[in-house]
């Protein structure tokens, strides 16, 4: 008589070798259900790319109006520090003079 | 698989493009694949179609993802997998092991297996003892059916286990022996019924 570990091992060469039939195509509905899905995924993906690439030529362009503002209004930026009051330009000088120490 | 002439490339770049015929050969050509495996990875109480329909849904949703650096039929054999596996570990209860579970006719049948000879074998035999070890299986944890049936079903290497579960090559190896200790108590039972 075969061990328990004989017998498995057998089983297992026999359940090998078992037939099984496959089908060569997928059932309608469930080739229906499964492309819909995709269908739908893919486009809301697109959507969510498209928004994705707004967003970020917005950021761009944002960020390029800032920097050319910055540079065009450069002269009156410096001409605003330069009229400070004069109390703001007693503490601003104490200020670096405490910082010096 | 077959080699014929399926451009994996091609039905790639069109799925990209939202190609549906492409979609449609892609889920044709591995349709067969992946039922095979969710056949050996069945769970009760799930239908075969709705675990299926889980994997390809995967598959899709994460083609995106696929770099490439695999071939595709083992990139979505890694999914299947694991979809059942999944799977397997939601059902949380499992039934416990008793002799009355198998039918009357693969419990006379375990003995006429001992006696059969792998080359003799018919396909009754092959189909009776395929329910023995399904039967057998199914009593396992999820993670030992799961080595179980890559191993010694699938004839897969503890290597190949490691590449589809990512579970280590020690874990698989000591898996895989306790699994087969248990199912060997199992069959040592049905011994020792048969004594009584």
């Amino acid at each position: 008589m075969k061990s328990s570990d004989q017998l498995l091992d057998h089983a297992f060469a026999l359940a090998r070798r078992a037939h099984d039939s496959v089908p060569s195509e997928p059932p309608f509905g469930m080739e229906t259900a499964i492309l819909a899905r995709w269908r739908n995924s893919y486009t809301s993906s697109n959507v969510d790319i498209g928004m994705v690439r707004l967003f970020r030529w917005a950021a761009i362009l944002a960020c390029v109006i800032a920097v050319a503002g910055g540079i065009w209004k450069s002269g009156e930026i410096a001409q605003i520090s330069q009229r400070l009051d004069p109390e703001t330009k007693i503490v601003d000088s104490a200020l670096l003079a405490g910082l010096g120490e | 698989m077959e080699h014929d002439n399926f451009d994996e490339k091609d039905i790639l770049r069109r799925i990209e493009r939202g190609d549906e015929v492409a979609a449609r050969d892609l889920l044709h050509r591995f349709h067969p694949f992946v039922l095979k495996i969710v056949r050996a990875h069945l769970p009760r109480r799930i239908s075969e179609e709705d675990l299926i329909q889980m994997i390809f849904i995967k598959v899709f949703h994460k083609l995106n993802q696929y770099a490439g650096r695999m071939p595709l039929e083992h990139w979505i054999s890694r999914i299947a997998v694991n979809t059942c596996f999944n799977a397997l570990k939601a059902e949380k209860i499992r039934p416990e092991w008793r002799l009355s579970d198998f039918s009357e006719q693969i419990a006379t049948g375990i003995e006429k297996l001992a006696a059969t000879e792998v080359n003799t074998a018919t396909n009754d035999d092959f189909d009776l003892a395929k329910k023995l070890v399904t039967g057998l299986i199914a009593q396992l944890s999820p993670e030992d059916r799961l080595v179980i049936t890559l191993l010694h079903l699938e004839e897969k290497t503890v290597e190949e286990i490691h590449a589809l579960t990512g579970w280590s090559r020690s874990v698989i190896k000591v898996r895989a022996f306790r699994a087969r200790a248990k199912m060997k108590k199992m069959l040592n039972q049905r011994e020792m019924l048969a004594v009584a």
